[in-house]
């Protein structure tokens, strides 16, 4: 069967129970979306709080997996918050080189920071600085990446750089002759996006992304998301993850 | 006449030489004579980031004067090192209003080069909290070859986009490419040009004529004329060719690459 490549934050990973650790097998909505159009679902590159930034590095990779046939398979890419960082990781990995892929961020040749993500938070900097200890970084650069951010860092440039890089990168896997399925995720969600929509953030080329199905649409009321926020490890229960995959599935077939 | 718009860093701005303007000596300007445009140095600074650059590709599409029909664009890229902070106004960064942003300081062009600064200017440098975060985000935090990559795959995605948006572009690559600037060699030993590193959609401007061209005849000029001043050999800064043009092109060498490009470009 041919393959549905995954790539995306932990919205699109498979669904597991935060407290049972009861794996739920077949019933993320990436998966159902998979089923529901014929293709055999492929985790490539999804993982909890992954940044922009290693999300299009999967991207570029998928290209040149052995196993990847670009003739018959599909790419779902899901964004996210454009408030996640990539930093250089530890002084002893070995370099960043596109060629080792995943390895970059296993290994530790480049971190993702999460610290201005979770100062968006409600539970703010306190919160923030707390998920920054459990980071992989040394506590000079913990330091550091809070200076940054406080003095240095251009969030609104950012966010408009970031949109442009993904708005390349759609327009490259394209041209590349991936079939891409280009996802939103999180990118736009109101809470962890700085003042406005990042529709308007940036002159979009692939303006169609915005006319997926958000997130939200799966969800009925606002506890329920809160819920199962925290109780899914990818935010879904499979109950509304079949909803939302039904409705995704209905918009990509158009 | 159509306009030739012309984004880029210092090597594609006009010509001043010991404070005087040297009108039509650039490259750019001969360039554009030769394909018949008129030179419209719309978003050329020099010191200016890829970043930069790749704004001021975007926002042309809002300017009223550009005609995306009769208009060409060259656009040329720096060197990796170059970024982006926030600058010291209490306005953030808006997209819309373009060149205003750098302007009124909303961001402000720095270089990793400040790390190269000599210790007094370091420590000088330092008194100012801002500046001390910055050279130590750089030492600490910047992942160099991560943030190549990543320019390059923006610039690649850059030049896409404005490719099937209809726009006549001609990509340029300045000197992205540039050995001393870069750090291909330094992460791939046996990469001599980013072009062979990533998988580039775009990859067609590693094929044209490089800026080291010029650099090359002005050397060779000077070394013929016997000043006893080799470039190729033992080459300083302060003594340089390079240094004594804003735009680091003699008007001649200029001259002679922008016929050389200009044969390329027309193919």
């Amino acid at each position: 069967m041919n393959k549905l490549w995954i790539i995306g934050d932990s919205f699109l990973t498979r669904c597991q129970h935060t407290q049972t650790d009861e794996r739920y097998v077949g019933d993320s909505w990436t998966e159902q979306f998979a089923k529901n159009i014929g293709y055999d679902p492929e985790y490539y590159w999804s993982y909890g709080s992954l940044s922009n930034q290693s999300i299009l590095l999967g991207l570029d990779c998928v290209y040149d997996h052995p196993r990847f046939n670009i003739n018959t398979d599909k790419v779902l890419c899901g964004f996210t918050a454009t408030s996640r960082q990539i930093v250089q990781g530890h002084h002893t990995a070995p370099k960043f080189d596109r060629a080792r892929g995943l390895r970059n961020e296993v290994e530790g040749s480049i971190v993702c920071t999460t610290f201005l993500d979770q100062t968006q938070f409600p539970m703010g900097m306190a919160n923030a600085e707390k998920l920054l200890d459990r980071s992989m970084l040394t506590p000079a650069i913990k330091k550091l990446v809070q200076d940054y951010y406080e003095t240095l860092y251009p969030i609104e440039f950012d966010e408009y750089m970031q949109c442009m890089t993904i708005d390349g990168a759609i327009t490259r896997a394209k041209q590349r002759g991936i079939d891409l399925i280009a996802h939103p995720g999180f990118i736009d969600y109101p809470y962890w996006n700085t003042d406005q929509s990042v529709e308007q953030s940036f002159d979009w080329h692939n303006k169609e992304i915005f006319s997926v199905p958000s997130y939200n649409t799966g969800y009925k009321h606002a506890v329920e998301e809160e819920e199962q926020f925290r109780l899914y490890s990818n935010h879904m229960s499979p109950q509304t993850a079949k909803q939302y995959a039904t409705t995704f599935t209905e918009y990509y077939n158009g | 006449m159509g306009k030739l718009w012309i984004i880029g860093d210092s090597y594609f701005t006009k010509c001043i030489h010991a404070d005087q303007r040297l009108p039509n000596s650039s490259w750019t300007e001969h360039f554009a004579h030769n394909i018949g445009l008129e030179p419209t140095h719309y978003w050329a600074i020099g010191g200016t980031s890829n970043t930069s650059i790749l704004f001021g590709l975007e926002h042309l599409w809002s300017h009223p004067q550009y005609d995306s029909e009769n208009d060409v664009v060259l656009v040329g890229f720096t060197a990796t090192i170059r970024g982006l902070m926030r600058g010291s106004s209490t306005k953030r960064f808006d997209h819309t209003v373009g060149y205003a942003n750098f302007r009124e300081d909303r961001v402000r062009h720095t270089e990793l080069n400040l790390l190269d600064m000599p210790t007094d200017s370091l420590q000088e440098d330092t008194r100012n909290p801002k500046n001390k975060a910055q050279i130590e985000y750089y030492d600490q935090m910047y992942s160099a070859e991560y943030e190549q990559y990543i320019q390059h795959m923006l610039i690649d995605g850059a030049i896409g986009i404005a490719k099937t948006r209809g726009m006549n572009i001609i990509p340029h690559a300045g000197i992205l490419d540039f050995h001393y600037w870069n750090l291909i060699q330094d992460i791939f030993p046996e990469g001599h040009s980013s072009k062979d590193v990533y998988n580039w959609c775009h990859s067609e401007m590693f094929d044209a004529p490089s800026l080291l061209d010029a650099h090359h005849w002005d050397w060779e000029h000077r070394l013929n004329k016997g000043d006893g001043y080799n470039e190729f050999d033992n080459w300083d800064i302060n003594n340089s060719t390079m240094m004594m043009y804003s735009n680091h092109i003699s008007p001649e060498a200029a001259k002679v690459y922008a016929d050389k490009y200009t044969e390329y470009y027309n193919g």
